[in-house]
């Protein structure tokens, strides 16, 4: 049997807003490390969060979680364990 | 345990896996409209069909254990094998979509079981082969998203064990009674599938079930 690790949209939404929760606001190039993601990748997935009022990017560049992204991480984070119950990675 | 209070049980169960399958699938949906990711759509479809399925068979558990204390001048085995397959046959369909949408698109062929027995089913035998056909096709789907959640994640999780072997435990059950026409293992599979929604809830509460 193959074995592939896969890592969902989810996830890379999960990790972001935690990273921003936990950390504190930060450019783009730092929450690549969070992210694990590449740039140009992170980038797209941060416009769409941008636009869905989760996270708001300031006169710096550098982005915050939003209230609303706090609501999101709070209702990801109790999804987790049943998506993870039902062996999906996050 | 008397048919009576097995059908009754088995109504227990559909009616708490229901609400159990339709509250997992709400706190997906809503992770997939936070995070836009598509394959939680389709695994909150999967619960929500899965949760109509259910449905409908514990509105046939309910309207069977009705019939017993009813006065009526048909005989009460029929009306109740009517009864109970009226919700299984309409929830049937629902599983498998159920499962095919959670294993993100597989399809398999249709499948034809041989001779009934049992004296029971043999009253509405178009049901029975309607009935095995559905549980046989769900349990083959169910084996292929189970292989395939496996091939992809790698490993097994305690949530998605118990579901995948619960739930084709109770179509495998849904087989068998054509070749025994046993009431028992009909209301056996019954209460099965209402226990897979408990105990993927069950394992999810027990955090992440490694």
């Amino acid at each position: 049997m193959v074995r592939r690790k896969y890592r969902s949209q989810a996830g890379i939404v999960l990790d972001i807003l935690e990273a921003l929760a936990s950390e504190g606001p930060m450019p783009a190039t730092r929450l690549t490390y969070y992210a694990n993601l590449p740039y140009d990748r992170l980038k797209i997935i941060l416009e769409s969060l941008v636009e869905e009022g989760l996270v708001e990017r300031d006169e710096n560049r550098y982005y915050r979680i939003t209230d609303k992204g706090l609501e999101a991480l709070k209702t990801l984070r109790e999804t987790r364990k049943l998506l993870e119950s039902m062996g999906f990675r996050l | 345990l008397e048919p009576s209070s097995l059908i009754m049980l088995a109504g227990i169960f559909e009616l708490v896996g229901a609400i159990l399958a339709m509250h997992m699938a709400s706190k997906i949906l809503r992770a997939s409209r936070i995070t836009g990711d598509k394959s939680l759509t389709l695994l909150a479809v999967g619960l929500l069909f899965y949760s109509l399925g259910l449905g409908f068979e514990m509105v046939g558990s309910f309207f069977a254990w009705g019939t017993m204390y009813a006065h009526t001048p048909r005989r009460i085995e029929e009306l109740q094998t009517i009864m109970l397959n009226r919700g299984t046959l309409l929830g049937m369909p629902l599983y498998t979509v159920s499962y095919v949408l959670m294993a993100a698109s597989l399809y398999v062929g249709h499948v034809r079981v041989g001779e009934i027995e049992g004296r029971a089913l043999a009253v509405i035998p178009f049901i029975a082969y309607v009935y095995a056909d559905y549980n046989l096709v769900n349990l083959i789907v169910l084996a292929a998203a189970a292989y395939y959640n496996m091939a992809r994640y790698g490993t097994a999780r305690l949530g998605n064990t118990l579901f995948y072997t619960i739930a084709g435990a109770s179509h495998l059950f849904g087989v068998l009674i054509v070749f025994w026409g046993d009431w028992l293992l009909l209301l056996l599979s019954m209460v099965l599938r209402g226990l897979a929604a408990v105990a993927l809830f069950a394992a999810s509460r027990l955090g992440g079930g490694s």
